[in-house]
């Protein structure tokens, strides 16, 4: 073979490929406070820039669901993307309410038993601290982030945002034990960028500070 | 001129919004008007909304005309009369001194008031006598639940050497088919003779007629909405919302038939009743007693599996605090009632008490 024909068969394989224009930010929050009994620690980061259209029906299948059981919100975090509704079935065998008055969305869903559900819809990023009114100690938080490149912050304080379109964006985190922060970061077309954030910075109560982001 | 003209409006103003404002203070109004999405920062359910309701949360709803009749044991008046006989029949013990209703006696609304059972030659039980009144609409007896069916139940105290002494059902069939009388009923209600088997399905058969139906509550959930009080039905709204009760006590009988730990066993007595545990061995049963009905629970003092608090609203204020400071179930915290709010409870309890079941005379045959 001829250094012509190497050529070109590498031409045709770079075009049979897909564009390798992704990369992968892989990053830490140090200080991550460590689970105990009585608290949990939630948090995610997302991204904030271009990185393309707004996936809303990244979630495949089922919709996302916050329910109400044994007294409880379940689960007490969840990370959706702006436009998704997510479900609020009431599965327990005392009635609810379900409100929030968080700036990002406020709505107030009334009261109501097992069988009969209500969802709502998050067309605002932000962080939505949700409540039941009849029971003062039900607490939930739903991050509303407006893309689908998000992560939550594994246990151990570590995260992987994968499949990330080469770019500069600015890298958000919310935590309910850490100040939100914002980092700018420059995503390669092939490999990682490692970061490192800051999560010793504060004990916030998560109730105290609603922070409207995008 | 144009200043004391202007001064003159706003006084009239003033006074117009005076007269037309409606008092404030007006709870009829209030109730009245109130939607079911008030806003969250009143957290209480408005009556207007309970009234409203078809369906209550944790299906807590009529006690339905008739408990489950087990196919193998039809209802029959010759099997429910014999019943009857046998339940008051203190030759059902070995000594010849106790009967069922020694311990579930009629006028204790069947059980006995006293916070553990007495068996026999006075012996002191480990647990509170359960009434026998609806016991029939629940699929698990005893406290800890160890029997599936009330002909199993029937049959325990009988043989239990705390209780009636029985030494075995050979034993009890032989005393009794010497009574020409029975011998006769047995015939009449099962076209057979008296067996250990019939004995029990005779008094679970009598004991399915004692339920306690068209309580003030079942009125109310049929249709009837003056049967509760203002006040009751505050309670019920904290019955099934901020005081959680329903969690635990649902469904027509007020009771989930399911086992939870309250938070009562200390670490260091050996000595305790660990309730469930002793039948599954799973260790979140550890002290863990089934939930109770609570139809005409005001009825039943004294309360708990052992009879440890005395009244109702030392009960109500037991789990106002949490509960006990052992293992819990997750159920159990602290709930924040006033103690309005706990009287109002306290006042819709007092509307699970039913029509109770006329039972005159035992009719135990003598010969």
């Amino acid at each position: 073979m001829n250094h012509r024909s190497h050529i070109i068969v590498l031409i045709f394989l770079l075009c049979l490929a897909p564009p390798a224009l992704c990369g992968e930010i892989e990053g830490r929050v140090d200080g991550w406070p460590q689970a105990t009994l009585t608290a949990a620690h939630h948090g995610v980061v997302w991204l904030v820039g271009s990185p393309g259209p707004v996936d809303v029906k990244s979630r495949s299948g089922t919709k996302p669901t916050m329910s109400q059981i044994k007294g409880q919100f379940s689960p007490s975090f969840l990370v959706v993307v702006a436009g998704e509704t997510v479900a609020m079935p009431n599965k327990d065998e005392v009635a609810h309410n379900v409100y929030s008055n968080s700036s990002s969305r406020k709505f107030n869903l009334g009261f109501y038993a097992k069988g009969d559900d209500r969802e709502v819809t998050f067309a605002t990023p932000g962080v939505v601290e949700v409540g039941c009114s009849i029971h003062q100690s039900m607490r939930a938080t739903i991050v509303v982030v407006p893309n689908r490149y998000y992560a939550a912050i594994r246990e151990d304080g570590m995260f992987r945002l994968s499949n990330v379109p080469k770019g500069t964006y600015t890298l958000k985190l919310w935590g309910n034990h850490v100040s939100p922060q914002s980092r700018d970061i420059t995503v390669p077309a092939v490999g990682k960028v490692e970061v490192t954030l800051d999560g010793r910075t504060s004990q916030l109560d998560r109730f105290s500070k609603p922070m409207r982001e995008n | 001129m144009c200043r004391w003209w202007k001064c003159v409006t706003i006084g009239i103003l003033a006074l117009l919004t005076l007269c037309f404002s409606s008092p404030a203070q007006d709870p009829g109004k209030e109730q009245a008007s109130a939607l079911p999405s008030s806003p969250p920062s009143s957290p209480a359910i408005p009556i207007a909304f309970l009234d409203s309701l078809t369906r209550l949360p944790g299906n807590i709803s009529a006690l339905p005309a008739s408990p489950p009749i087990p196919a193998a044991n039809p209802q029959t008046p010759a099997k429910i009369a014999l019943g009857k006989m046998l339940f008051f029949d203190t030759r059902l013990s070995r000594d010849g001194s106790l009967s069922c209703a020694s311990c579930h006696d009629p006028a204790k609304h069947f059980s006995d008031m006293r916070p553990r059972a007495i068996g026999i030659r006075h012996t002191v039980l480990g647990r509170r006598t359960p009434s026998v009144l609806n016991a029939a609409y629940n699929p698990l007896q005893f406290w800890d639940g160890r029997a599936n069916s009330l002909e199993k139940q029937a049959a325990e105290p009988i043989l239990s050497s705390h209780e009636m002494a029985v030494p075995d059902e050979n034993w009890l069939v032989n005393r009794l088919r010497q009574i020409p009388n029975y011998n006769r009923q047995f015939t009449q209600a099962f076209g057979g003779p008296i067996s250990f088997v019939r004995i029990t399905s005779a008094i679970a058969a009598f004991e399915r007629t004692l339920i306690t139906p068209d309580s003030p509550f079942d009125l109310y959930i049929r249709g009837a909405k003056n049967a509760l009080t203002i006040q009751q039905k505050r309670g019920l709204i904290l019955f099934f919302g901020k005081a959680s009760c329903s969690q635990c006590h649902n469904g027509p009988n007020f009771t989930d038939n399911k086992f939870h730990s309250l938070g009562r066993l200390s670490g260091e007595d050996k000595t305790q009743d660990l309730g469930r545990y002793t039948i599954s061995k799973k260790l979140a049963d550890r002290g863990a007693f089934k939930t109770p009905s609570l139809r005409n629970v005001v009825d039943h003092t004294p309360y708990m599996h052992d009879g440890s608090i005395a009244t109702l609203s030392e009960v109500i204020a037991f789990y106002n605090r949490g509960g006990g400071d052992g293992k819990k179930s997750d159920l159990i915290h602290p709930l924040n009632l006033t103690a309005n709010e706990q009287e109002d409870l306290l006042s819709f309890l007092r509307s699970l008490t039913g029509t109770q079941p006329k039972v005159e005379g035992s009719g135990s045959p003598r010969q």
